[in-house]
């Protein structure tokens, strides 16, 4: 891989251009595979594309580029404790209304620290959630016959299905 | 909160991502869960997610459980890491209003109680996961009839994949009776286990604790009361018990066993200088290629000086846990919990706050909440 090249180019799922830095491409093994076959085409104009769309990868990238100088020297006590912190602020103010596709992307992407992050961060949001918002954020429908909630019912006396 | 997840535009999450999603929710959470629809309720009720709950909960997320009484009822409360470190009480148990109620042992949110409502001995022997609210009497007929002071030990054996109750008659701790009986909870019954190694042995304590599915007991030489210097191990899985000698160790004031990062340690704890106290941790591995000792202890942890009044119980995530004792706070008496880091051996003081105030004996047990359930598993309802 050439040492000049430092950040590459690629597109979002809706034809957006991005860059990313190469350190921070590391953190993802399809993005690092992507890097590689850019680097070492002889064809560089060729811009591959990420299918993820533009105002989640914005976001992705954010948190690669974050954590890049941690993933490849390894780092401190005291900078992981303030990368923690980093994290849930992320997690908090910028992502919750695309949390489900930050999710997606960082399974796509195969990113263990950010997928962990998001399952977390939804667990957490789901935890007081009631039956019914739950079937709405994940597209369910409830197909349980009138029987088969009234058995459920007495199982678990005060289970509700809303 | 929750409108800020928009939903028209949430992707439909694959069946990995939503496993992995749910594993982390508090059991409470998932027992509501299930109505949500067909599949996520046969997702939550089988086994393999049960066990990834378990996996993962057991990791993160460790709990310590607590049984106290008063003058009326027993009490049973949880101190999770994520409260603000106040000990909430379990609700709705099934077991309050008792006579008398001990607690065997702990294991993947199962708990062993020994528990009536009224003084007939023998007492019900009970198995409890207080999360999911399930309750289910063990089978107490038995072979060797049941006494008062028989020693009980409560453990899970992973080779076998069984929930094991271990009964074990020990005359005024002085020689381990021969035989012995094992329950088995994935054959729901009892049975008799002879053995001819503990010869010249006696067990010392009631106390036991069970790491990777070997029961351990502080045991000492036949005939001289005040020693201490055995362990005797009994295998869940082989039903074979080995005796282990206990580290070399002076002029200690107290031992215990505990379970740490899946590992037996030896709490022992000894009178420092100007009536301070001391503990250090042990850790046994044992060679079985060398032909110098069999069992090797390290000690992996001295502390730093405190007070001795502290009963050390149990380990906590890097925490030594120390049974409460009252302290009066502004003229008001409160239980306090005090824990000892470790790693940075800083002592935490946290007081225990609940409904009643008249607390007395207090126990302290490791815990994590799980899914586990009796469904499949072969013992009588608490009904019958």
């Amino acid at each position: 891989m050439s040492s000049s090249v430092e950040a590459i180019t690629v597109l979002s799922s809706d034809g957006d251009e991005f860059k990313i830095t190469v350190s921070a491409a590391k953190l993802s093994k399809p993005l690092n595979w992507m890097l590689e076959d850019v680097c070492f085409s002889d064809d560089c104009d060729e811009v591959p594309t990420i299918e993820v769309n533009s105002k989640t990868l914005v976001k992705v990238i954010e948190y690669c580029e974050k954590h890049a100088p941690r993933a490849n020297s390894g780092a401190s006590d005291s900078d992981a404790e303030e990368l923690k912190k980093w994290d849930i602020e992320f997690m908090k103010m910028d992502v919750k209304d695309i949390l489900f596709h930050i999710l997606m992307a960082a399974n796509y992407l195969h990113m263990e620290g950010l997928y962990d992050l998001a399952c977390q961060t939804a667990a957490d949001l789901m935890k007081g959630m009631t039956v019914s918002q739950i079937r709405k954020i994940f597209h369910i429908k409830n197909d349980f016959s009138s029987e088969e909630q009234e058995q459920l019912r007495r199982q678990h006396p005060g289970c509700s299905f809303d | 909160m929750v409108s800020t997840v928009s939903e028209p535009n949430n992707p439909f999450l694959p069946g990995d991502v939503i496993v992995n999603i749910l594993k982390r929710l508090p059991v409470k959470s998932l027992m509501r869960f299930q109505c949500v629809c067909k599949d996520w309720k046969n997702l939550i009720k089988s086994s393999s997610f049960i066990q990834d709950h378990l996996h993962h909960s057991s990791h993160q997320n460790p709990s310590l459980f607590l049984r106290w009484h008063n003058s009326i009822r027993m009490q049973f409360g949880l101190l999770d890491g994520d409260c603000d470190k106040e000990v909430l009480e379990v609700e709705n148990a099934p077991l309050t209003n008792l006579f008398f109620a001990r607690i065997v042992g702990s294991s993947n949110g199962l708990l062993c109680v020994e528990a009536s409502e009224n003084d007939t001995y023998p007492f019900p022997l009970l198995l409890w996961n207080p999360v999911i609210r399930e309750v289910r009497k063990v089978r107490r007929r038995t072979i060797i009839d049941f006494e008062l002071d028989d020693l009980l030990g409560f453990g899970f054996s992973q080779v076998d994949n069984d929930y094991k109750i271990v009964r074990i008659k020990v005359p005024e701790y002085q020689f381990v009776a021969n035989p012995m009986e094992v329950y088995s909870l994935n054959s729901g019954s009892w049975k008799v286990i002879e053995f001819d190694n503990l010869e010249g042995v006696a067990i010392r304590s009631h106390r036991n604790v069970t790491v990777n599915g070997v029961m351990f007991w502080i045991g000492g030489k036949q005939g001289l009361d005040d020693d201490y210097s055995l362990i005797l191990s009994f295998d869940l899985s082989k039903e074979v018990w080995t005796v282990i000698p206990m580290p070399d160790l002076n002029y200690y004031d107290k031992i215990r066993l505990i379970e740490y990062e899946n590992r037996l340690v030896v709490l022992a704890g000894f009178f420092g200088e100007e009536k301070s106290y001391l503990i250090h941790l042990w850790v046994v591995e044992e060679d079985r290629c060398s032909s110098g000792e069999r069992w090797i202890w390290t000690k992996i942890f001295t502390s730093s000086p405190f007070p001795p009044k502290l009963d050390p119980v149990t380990i906590w995530r890097n925490e030594i846990v120390f049974c409460p004792f009252y302290q009066s706070d502004y003229g008001v008496s409160t239980p306090i919990l005090y824990t000892l880091n470790l790693i940075t051996n800083e002592f935490k003081r946290f007081p225990i706050r609940s409904s009643q105030n008249d607390r007395i004996n207090m126990k302290i047990f490791s815990y994590v909440e799980s899914l586990v359930s009796f469904d499949n598993i072969n013992i009588e309802d608490v009904a019958s």
